[in-house]
């Protein structure tokens, strides 16, 4: 990918799943020509896994994504590890039980070929199903929930 | 988690982004969501139809066949109409199990109507 495609790219990126919740409809941009569409996949009728996949495409193309492992925890659908991309970048988020933000962000690819980067993603949910989850969890229960400080 | 669901929504994932033909045959409800549920080929239509009264339709009923491949299909509403329906819908009991369900689409060309049966009886037509 050429620099200009980058920056391009960095640009029109005016969606990541951080600005809106789960299920939430995409904003509406009359500028963009972008078309994000949002798939669900339950893993059995049981109900209580499912992954996210957002994907953007502009003529076709895929140009960012979005990938979730979702879990209910507490009656609400909860992002147990979260693959996205921003900046260029593709980061993978962990989040733990009663945190509401992610415990840990890291890069994990470049956009340079996103269908590697999709597949990275992939990888890192369903190779590693089980110890997502069971890491959710078990931090959860080590850490105790978020706290806020007022005044300090 | 079962691994023959892990690998099926793989592949639903890997469809998504590999064929553009793929995503756009994914039916969205009234709020745009579309979804998929992975489902084993024993379990009871029942969990099928529990799920559809939570979650509602259209949704994608995925199931891998003993052969590997993934059948994908799609479950939506019949509209009411005053006229009668062109063909029978068939009965499906919840004691069936989804791969008679994915059996009976099969056999009536790729597309049915069917409703919920509740005599026990009845699951015995889907064969």
């Amino acid at each position: 990918m050429t620099k200009a495609k980058g920056r391009r790219r960095r640009r029109r990126h005016v969606r990541t799943v951080e600005e809106r919740p789960t299920g939430a409809e995409p904003a509406e941009d009359a500028r963009d020509t972008s078309e994000e569409t949002e798939y669900q996949v339950y893993l059995g009728a049981a109900g209580e896994d499912r992954v996210i996949v957002r994907l953007v495409s502009e003529r076709g193309q895929l140009i960012d994504f979005a990938m979730i492992q979702e879990t209910i925890d507490g009656g609400q659908w909860r992002a147990v590890v979260r693959y996205d991309c921003s900046h260029g970048t593709v980061h993978v988020h962990r989040f733990r039980h009663g945190g509401r933000r992610p415990m840990s962000k890291k890069v994990v690819a470049t956009l340079e070929d996103i269908e590697t980067a999709f597949l990275l993603a992939e990888r890192g949910i369903y190779d590693a199903w089980e110890e997502n989850r069971r890491v959710y969890f078990e931090k959860g229960r080590r850490r105790g929930p978020d706290t806020a400080r007022y005044g300090a | 988690m079962v691994r023959t669901r892990l690998d099926t929504a793989r592949e639903l994932t890997r469809g998504l982004l590999h064929d553009p033909a793929f995503r756009s045959a994914i039916p969205a409800d009234a709020q745009g969501k579309r979804r998929f549920l992975v489902a084993l080929l024993d379990e009871p239509m029942s969990e099928v139809f529990r799920w559809i009264e939570e979650q509602g339709t259209p949704v994608v009923l995925s199931v891998r066949a003993a052969a590997g491949s993934i059948s994908n299909i799609v479950i939506s509403p019949v509209p009411h109409s005053d006229e009668t329906p062109s063909e029978e819908p068939i009965p499906v009991h919840p004691e069936a199990s989804v791969g008679m369900f994915v059996a009976a689409v099969w056999q009536a060309g790729g597309s049915v109507i069917f409703h919920r049966a509740e005599d026990p009886d009845l699951k015995l037509q889907l064969v």
